[in-house]
């Protein structure tokens, strides 16, 4: 095996500028697969972290304000105990916070959100649920309040302290929002009406995402809720349920079956990815060429080569192999290469103007434009060597 | 030029699958050369239908045959909305139909007005910017009065065509005749006070702009009082990273041009590096390696042209056809001479890297033929 390496190397040293070129594609290939992975996977961001509501029997329901015989809801916790088969809840809450100082708007959410989703942040970190104090992630706001910073807010009698952890982004995409201002109801309802995005100019007053769980701060049931059912589930119970979320009073808006929202979102989904579709088929069709071609030119090339192997004793399969080798060395190469590389866009910030994210995702299918190399550049070189004989070889060349 | 055409000639027949790959690789590029260009303008169109302008709104107006918007309603929906709705309103700007016989505009008639204390007052900002603009002909604009009283007086316009404007003293709009006070050459469509025209006539678009930018407190106001008549579509904010995503599309067609650019080096070289003992026997026959040169270039582009050409004939046929259903405004992009720009651009950009290229290898194999090198430069 080593012979084989060293004449797969020495084959590689031979033809360095060709190689050089080829390690250029490879590099470049890997980049656009990152590249192209992150943007498919960007445009699954808002669905994937509740796949499991929208792919299952539930409900789509919001609230402006729930209250149930006049008294408000102050806990999903009521929808488990009233509605049948509830699994779990991903809600969201309004706060009687308030401050003399500043008008902010305020929310609240269930672990399942806090959890599952975090907000595009400039600054900080995401809020936890179960802290020893209260804390908030804020909008950005002309009250020139900062990540650090303790605001103090009143529940009630009671002075409640609230750390800001965290900045959110302009225009950042938040859940539940949009059940509350109302910004995407118009539409079919889809994965992403329960997001919205805050836009602190227009809506005035700065946001505040406030963790949940503190004993001192009253909190009612208010915006978009995802509801989801145990599968064993009828659709009698089904009924039932919805009668009982149209009872609740002041605020019910409305209830569509999680059904539904699959639908309209993988409808959407797929019109997103219908954007991505001639890039898709260029790369996938480039990866081929460049790799079929690549092959063809540097087996041509070395024929000659392979045939004085032949004459000395190795077999063509030898040959197959040392060109394996000499390939597996250029695939080093273009990794290393691809490495530098994303580095280089990591470090000098370009990775923020762009969608690149490295995760095992886009590392497996950047990883398959290597294996599509290596795959043709093992079958290819059979292909041709098959075709010919020694003698040919050596009177062409 | 006989030994450029057996040249091509011997190429298709001698080296099928590099001619096949020579072949997709130019019909690739010239699709996400293409491509790119129709995205690019997409983009940019799009961009500027999603950005948002929080200093002015248009209104729908949801009337029918039951329904409609008169102004005399549109009026008492302007005088419904809070003092602070209206303290932020800078114009008011609405249109209707009405009949005239002696204008050449479909009797379509504009009014940019305020409301001020429940009263209709005129529109102080349209009056600065035409008198800046010098788009006011004459020195008359209309007065607080003539607004408010719906004085039968008119701002003529330019005539249809935007060259010349009307030049009689009076006009009778829905069989009232109108004292023309002046004229304006910013619109084709003249403006009279709307308090001079019936209660019961049409609305047909309303719109309004802002002194400060738009917030959820005057969206909300608006949005209320225009009950199920007057409507407004929701404000919803392009996401912020939104624009990356158009980066990373623009970037990918980029990025695959260029390994569409090296993968056409690869293989001409290699056709090169084919050529290298007839190359040779030229030059020792006299050829310059200017004309070698020349041979390979002009070989090298009979080769690309038609497949080019044909690339770009199969694109806008049917590749931009299907194309413009994602994406909405990239059929408008493409023209005759937009592809003639295109096509000139991969050329010179393709002759730029192939002269360069061929002479290094066209001396190397030479060179090494000629000094009794096996020719390899690869």
């Amino acid at each position: 095996m080593e012979m084989f390496f060293k004449l797969g190397y020495n084959s590689f040293q031979k033809n360095k500028i060709i190689n050089t070129f080829i390690i250029l594609e490879i590099t470049l290939a890997m980049i656009i697969s990152i590249i192209m992975t992150s943007s498919i996977l960007s445009r699954f961001k808002y669905y994937t972290p509740f796949k499991d509501y929208f792919e299952s029997k539930g409900v789509f329901s919001s609230f402006s304000f729930a209250t149930n015989n006049n008294y408000p809801i102050i806990s999903t916790g009521y929808f488990k105990n009233s509605l049948k088969k509830v699994e779990s809840i991903a809600g969201c809450y309004s706060t009687d916070l308030y401050s003399k100082d500043f008008p902010f708007n305020y929310i609240s959410y269930d672990d399942e959100i806090v959890n599952k989703f975090i907000p595009s942040l400039s600054e900080g970190r995401w809020i936890n649920n179960t802290p020893e104090f209260c804390e908030a992630v804020i909008s950005p706001n002309n009250e020139n309040i900062k990540v650090g910073d303790t605001i103090n807010l009143t529940s009630g009698d009671n002075k409640i302290p609230i750390k800001i952890v965290g900045m959110l982004n302009n225009n950042a995409k938040i859940a539940g929002i949009s059940g509350f201002f109302g910004n995407n109801f118009n539409d079919k309802l889809n994965y992403n009406s329960f997001y919205g995005t805050y836009n602190v100019e227009f809506e005035e007053n700065p946001l505040l995402i406030v963790s949940k769980n503190m004993k001192n701060i009253g909190y009612n049931v208010s915006y978009p809720a995802l509801i989801k059912y145990s599968d064993d589930i009828t659709e009698k119970e089904i009924e039932e349920n919805h009668k009982i979320l149209s009872g609740i009073q002041q605020g019910f808006l409305l209830g569509e079956d999680m059904k539904v929202i699959k639908e309209n979102s993988k409808a959407d989904l797929f019109r997103e990815m219908l954007t991505l579709l001639p890039i898709i088929i260029s790369v996938i069709s480039l990866t081929i060429i460049s790799s079929i071609s690549v092959s063809a030119l540097s087996t041509k090339k070395q024929l000659r080569n392979y045939t004085i192997y032949y004459i000395c004793g190795s077999r063509w399969k030898n040959c197959v192999l040392i060109n394996a080798c000499q390939s597996l060395i250029t695939i080093a190469y273009a990794t290393l290469g691809t490495i530098v590389t994303i580095a280089v866009i990591i470090r000098t910030g370009l990775s923020e103007k762009f969608i690149f994210t490295i995760n095992p995702t886009t590392i497996f299918f950047s990883s398959l434009i290597l294996i599509v190399y290596f795959l043709i550049s093992m079958i290819l070189p059979v292909l041709i060597i098959r075709k010919t004989t020694p003698v040919t070889i050596l009177k062409k060349n | 030029m006989s030994y450029i055409f057996k040249n091509i000639y011997s190429f298709i027949k001698n080296d099928k699958l590099i001619f096949f790959i020579t072949f997709l690789c130019v019909l690739v590029s010239t699709f996400i050369i293409n491509f790119s260009y129709g995205l690019y303008k997409n983009y940019v169109q799009e961009k500027s239908e999603i950005e948002v302008d929080l200093t002015s709104i248009w209104t729908l107006i949801n009337q029918d045959e039951t329904n409609t918007l008169t102004k005399g309603t549109l009026l008492d929906y302007l005088y419904s909305l809070s003092d602070d709705t209206k303290e932020n309103i800078e114009i008011i700007y609405c249109t209707a139909y009405l009949e005239s016989k002696e204008v050449d505009f479909d009797s379509y008639f504009e009014f940019r007005f305020t409301v001020k204390d429940n009263k209709i007052q005129k529109c102080e900002t349209f009056e600065k910017n035409i008198m800046k603009n010098g788009q006011l002909k004459s020195e008359n604009f209309f007065t607080n009065e003539n607004e408010e009283n719906g004085d039968s007086v008119a701002l003529m316009c330019l005539r249809r065509g935007g060259k010349t404007t009307y030049d009689f003293k009076e006009i009778t709009i829905n069989e009232k005749k109108y004292k023309i006070i002046g004229h304006y050459n910013f619109h084709t469509t003249p403006i009279i006070p709307i308090n001079s025209i019936d209660d019961n006539v049409k609305i047909e678009e309303l719109g309004f702009t802002f002194k400060k930018n738009l917030n959820r407190t005057i969206f909300n106001d608006l949005k209320e009082k225009g009950g199920n008549l007057i409507n407004y579509e929701d404000i919803v904010f392009p996401e912020d990273n939104e624009k990356n995503f158009y980066n990373n599309i623009l970037l990918i067609s980029i990025l695959i041009s260029l390994v569409s650019a090296i993968n056409f080096s690869i293989l001409y070289k290699y056709i090169i590096s084919k050529r290298r003992k007839a190359l040779s026997i030229l030059r020792m026959c006299g050829c310059t390696v200017k004309k070698a040169e020349f041979m390979c270039l002009a070989e090298c582009l009979l080769i690309t042209t038609p497949i080019y050409l044909g690339s770009v004939f199969l694109f806008h046929n049917i590749m931009s056809k299907f194309l413009s259903k994602t994406f909405i405004f990239m059929k408008e992009a493409y023209s005759l001479n937009i592809y003639l720009a295109l096509f000139l651009i991969y050329m010179i950009v393709s002759i730029i890297i192939l002269s360069i290229s061929i002479n290094k290898t066209i001396k190397s194999e030479i060179n090494n033929i000629l000094i009794g090198g096996d020719g390899d430069v690869f």
